[in-house]
């Protein structure tokens, strides 16, 4: 397993390696990086900065854990990663979808920041997974009963939707290339009713290990504070590498 | 004089008529897997636009 923890925080901004653990080190990781040395009117500095913000100056370079550390302690940097935007890539006409007659696969739609990267993969590893129901409508793939607010249908039908207008834009062949021949767009909408509730649900459950509920949503804003510090937890993708049936193609 | 012997009436079986089933291409080979989609993809596919 590679420790994150003990890296040196880079001078650009990075992908964690898929096997460093800590949910909240791997976003913190993908947030910031260090300028340096330079040297000053009285010492060699290093300056982290996350985004176009400073978050603090020190005289040596800090690791990724003890960086997280200090920003925790120091106001102004708490209070810069407090207020992250959630959504890139789109204007305030597109920035919410709340009914089925605003899906479009025309176009793009708004992503969530690079930090949240992990959040993307498990969403998709929760996609992939329900797929095998269309081998299996008696599949195995559990909901979530407890830690959130429930679903209702017409949730369920959104969220289904929204998923699907990507898998329509981006079809690979069956290597998972980006050439022809391509494969048709998996149907979601197929999938027995019970797996699409069940992805539906995993997906609250995923964005709430982040932090992110209605009111973070709404806000179009989240905090890496909120973000479960899970300390040894491991992308799936990195838990299944050598496995059978493993995640192939990451 | 052999007596005769009706051969007996039988209803002729027919041996049932089997089509060859083919079982579906596991699915994926039959769509594009998810998880190949590319990071800003999966980012997009997230869909920050839609509620938790």
């Amino acid at each position: 397993m590679t420790s994150l923890a003990d890296e040196p925080v880079r001078s650009s901004w990075t992908s964690p390696a898929a096997d460093a653990a800590g949910r909240r080190l791997r976003v913190f990781a993908r947030l910031v990086r260090c300028s340096g040395p330079s040297s000053g009117a009285d010492a060699i500095e290093y300056r982290l900065h996350a985004g176009g913000a400073l978050l603090f100056c020190t005289a040596s370079q800090p690791t990724y854990a003890g960086a997280l550390g200090r920003a925790a302690e120091l106001a102004d940097a708490r209070a810069a990663l407090a207020r992250l935007p959630l959504r890139q890539g789109c204007d305030e006409s597109s920035a919410v979808t709340s009914s089925l007659d605003q899906i479009t696969n025309r176009g793009r739609n708004a992503e969530i920041p690079d930090a949240l990267q992990d959040l993307a993969e498990e969403i998709a590893v929760d996609v992939h997974e329900a797929c095998a129901a269309f081998d299996d409508p008696n599949l195995w793939y559990p909901g979530v009963d407890e830690g959130i607010e429930p679903v209702p249908d017409e949730h369920v039908r959104l969220v289904i939707a929204a998923l699907q207008r990507e898998l329509d834009r981006e079809r690979r062949n069956a290597l998972g290339q980006n050439v022809e021949p391509r494969l048709p767009p998996a149907p979601l909408a197929e999938l027995p009713w019970s797996i699409q509730r069940a992805l539906a649900e995993r997906r609250r459950l995923r964005f709430s290990q982040y932090g992110i509920g209605r009111p973070q949503w709404e806000a179009g804003a989240w905090s890496l504070w909120d973000v479960r510090e899970d300390a040894d937890w491991l992308p799936r993708r990195a838990a299944n590498v050598g496995r059978a049936g493993g995640y192939a193609g990451w | 004089m052999r007596n005769a012997v009706s051969n007996p009436t039988t209803t002729p079986v027919e041996a049932p008529v089997r089509t060859p089933s083919v079982a579906p291409a596991p699915w994926p080979e039959r769509y594009t897997d998810p998880i190949h989609i590319c990071p800003q993809q999966k980012r997009e596919m997230t869909s920050p636009d839609v509620a938790p």
